[in-house]
């Protein structure tokens, strides 16, 4: 079987090891509570999986084959130009470049997905003191369709 | 029938399934945006639950437009709409949600796989 919670920190492993990434305390992960600072670069994710639908003729122990979408928002002090916004943005790109393959502990697949290939959108204000670029990476996993 | 004809009726079929296809596919897009699709997995827009003459507004601001016989248009004219999209202010939002637009565009392929189906059925 594929475990999305397996995906989802394989996906936050590689996001950590982005040497611009913010430090640990300025880093919102999902259902931990947490207040961005007002005077600190933050960045936020959203793991999005689409569903795993079964693709092959079998079933069980069928071939699985799961998507869907890694978000993550890098926020920086608004008022300050993009160039700052935007370089941790493209470096969060270049961790998570099309065609990227890990194979998890599970054994299965995990795949940067190339159509559509991770991009980021325009920098906008939140309108609390930051502006951020989002970043939205496509991924799909494979496996077998096997009892965990 | 000389072979001339059977090409002709093939190319006019073929034209007519395209179409079709195309009609079905852009239907089952834009309901993944807007109302959220097991298909795509997509959420669809947030409504408010504020009970105010605006609750609805992101979702019945969406429009589908035919650009060309094989495109169509889908968008919003709403400013803050990639507010929601990108989900800027981490809400946790009551119903839908964000990202319908990416999600979307992932499982298009499987849109037009069942675009196909329900049109050769």
């Amino acid at each position: 079987m594929i475990d999305d919670h397996e995906i989802h920190m394989a996906l936050r492993a590689i996001l950590e090891d982005v040497p611009s990434l913010p430090p640990a305390q300025d880093r919102s992960w999902a259902n931990v509570n947490f207040v961005p600072s007002v005077s600190r670069p933050h960045v936020e994710t959203d793991f999005v999986p689409a569903g795993k639908p079964v693709i092959s003729v079998q079933t069980i122990d069928g071939f699985v084959r799961a998507t869907g979408v890694y978000a993550v928002r890098s926020y920086g002090l608004a008022g300050l130009g993009e160039d700052a916004i935007r370089a941790r943005a493209m470096d969060i790109e270049a961790a998570f470049r099309a065609g990227t393959t890990i194979t998890l502990d599970s054994g299965n697949r995990l795949m940067i997905l190339g159509n559509p290939a991770p991009f980021s959108g325009q920098v906008i204000p939140n309108g609390k003191s930051k502006s951020v670029c989002s970043t939205k990476i496509s991924y799909e996993c494979q496996g077998f369709n096997t009892a965990p | 029938m000389s072979f001339a004809d059977s090409m002709q009726q093939f190319i006019a079929k073929t034209a007519a399934d395209l179409h079709a296809v195309h009609e079905v596919a852009s239907d089952l897009a834009f309901e993944s945006i807007v109302e959220g699709s097991a298909i795509t997995g997509a959420p669809g827009q947030p409504v408010s639950e504020s009970r105010s003459p605006n609750d609805g507004e992101l979702r019945d601001s969406w429009t589908k437009t035919a650009v060309s016989p094989t495109e169509t248009l889908i968008a919003t004219d709403l400013p803050w709409a990639p507010d929601v999209e990108d989900n800027i202010h981490d809400f946790h939002f009551a119903n839908h949600g964000p990202h319908s637009v990416a999600l979307t565009r992932l499982g298009f392929d499987a849109i037009v796989d069942a675009a196909v189906a329900k049109v050769v059925r």
